[in-house]
């Protein structure tokens, strides 16, 4: 800890630093939601703190929190899903090559055992061909004998997360991977102020 | 450069709240404010990591009340080449002070987008400009719940 104040952030925060450096841990891109989902289920399942519930679907554990914080990575514009040249419903999940990596440090200094865990699932998991992946899926324990949308792996991580990061460094994470101030912020930048200035009253005397 | 605040009607009756709130308070904010004119660039911490880097350096954190304060959230524009003003414009004042609130929950409108939309569709009566922060004070003054 380093001496650190542990302050604590947003769940919410938390998964999206997660995801981030499930997908920047891939050499080149993760190709296939499927495959996303399926090593995100393994990097969980061997590391301690757990921000996703995942379910039986058909292939395979699937997490809808995780695929909603995927969405919330596109609207921040940190990750890109382009279609693979496979066709279909096949598609690529890069980190944005023209963004910084800053956050993509942040999970290893908050939790280098996640980052740990990660990278071995993306090692053992991330370069199958996707009928193994599936497989791989399938053979989960306890998955066969579990109905439909049974939970397999259960999120334990409640509203907020604490880490061992100073009070500012948390405001700059929470704030930097909010999809709304990020809106906001990219509104006020694409926003000419000075222009019209002189429209607005100056107020020199009360 | 002189530093000129471009203020929304809804931050300025926030920041009335705050000022005729208490006598600490009402220091915080006057401390907050001549910072905020005086030296835009340094008064807040830009905040770091935001997921565009086009955007870095421009949004500031200011601490009304120090740490355990209010979050003050502004805008610096970057100055057209003949500009000869340093232009503020806070977007978002936090409603409590730390701890009281969590990022993750703020809407649109409270951190800052009703700014950005009454500006871009030219509602400018919304907005006062202000150079000197005591005429400011005397706004906040006025503006005092009855």
């Amino acid at each position: 800890m380093g001496g650190r104040q542990i302050c604590s952030i947003p769940l919410a925060v938390y998964r999206r630093l997660w995801l981030l450096r499930v997908i920047e841990q891939f050499k080149d891109a993760c190709h296939g939601r499927a495959r996303l989902q399926k090593v995100a289920f393994f990097s969980e399942q061997a590391q301690e703190k757990k921000p996703f519930t995942f379910q039986k679907f058909q292939y395979g554990p699937y997490s809808q929190e995780l695929d909603d914080t995927l969405e919330q990575l596109l609207s921040l514009r940190l990750v890109t899903l382009e279609p693979t040249p496979r066709g279909g419903n096949s598609y690529r999940a890069a980190i944005c090559e023209k963004q910084p990596c800053v956050h993509r440090h942040w999970l290893d200094k908050i939790d280098a055992r996640a980052g740990d865990a990660i990278g071995k699932a993306v090692d053992q998991y991330g370069y199958l061909s996707h009928d193994s992946v599936i497989d791989a899926g399938h053979s989960v324990e306890g998955f066969n004998e579990a109905e439909d949308y049974a939970v397999l792996l259960e999120g334990d991580i409640r509203d907020q997360i604490p880490v061992p990061l100073s009070e500012d460094e948390c405001e700059d994470l929470s704030l930097s991977l909010s999809t709304k101030f990020n809106e906001v912020v990219r509104a006020f930048s694409e926003t000419d102020w000075e222009s019209d200035l002189d429209k607005v009253q100056l107020v020199d005397a009360v | 450069m002189p530093s000129e605040l471009l203020l929304h009607h809804r931050l300025e009756a926030e920041l009335s709240g705050l000022w005729n709130q208490d006598k600490r308070w009402r220091g915080a904010v006057d401390a907050a404010i001549k910072k905020l004119l005086s030296d835009p660039h340094g008064a807040g911490r830009p905040l770091k990591g935001l997921a565009d880097h086009e955007l870095q350096g421009r949004i500031h954190r200011l601490h009304v009340g120090g740490r355990r304060g209010y979050r003050l959230f502004y805008w610096l524009p970057i100055p057209k080449p003949n500009s000869e003003l340093t232009l503020v414009i806070p977007a978002y004042l936090s409603e409590n002070p730390r701890s009281g609130f969590d990022y993750d929950r703020i809407d649109l409108d409270e951190a800052g987008m009703d700014v950005v939309r009454d500006y871009r569709e030219g509602r400018f009566d919304c907005f006062k400009r202000f150079r000197n922060p005591a005429t400011l004070f005397l706004c906040l003054e006025k503006l005092k719940p009855q």
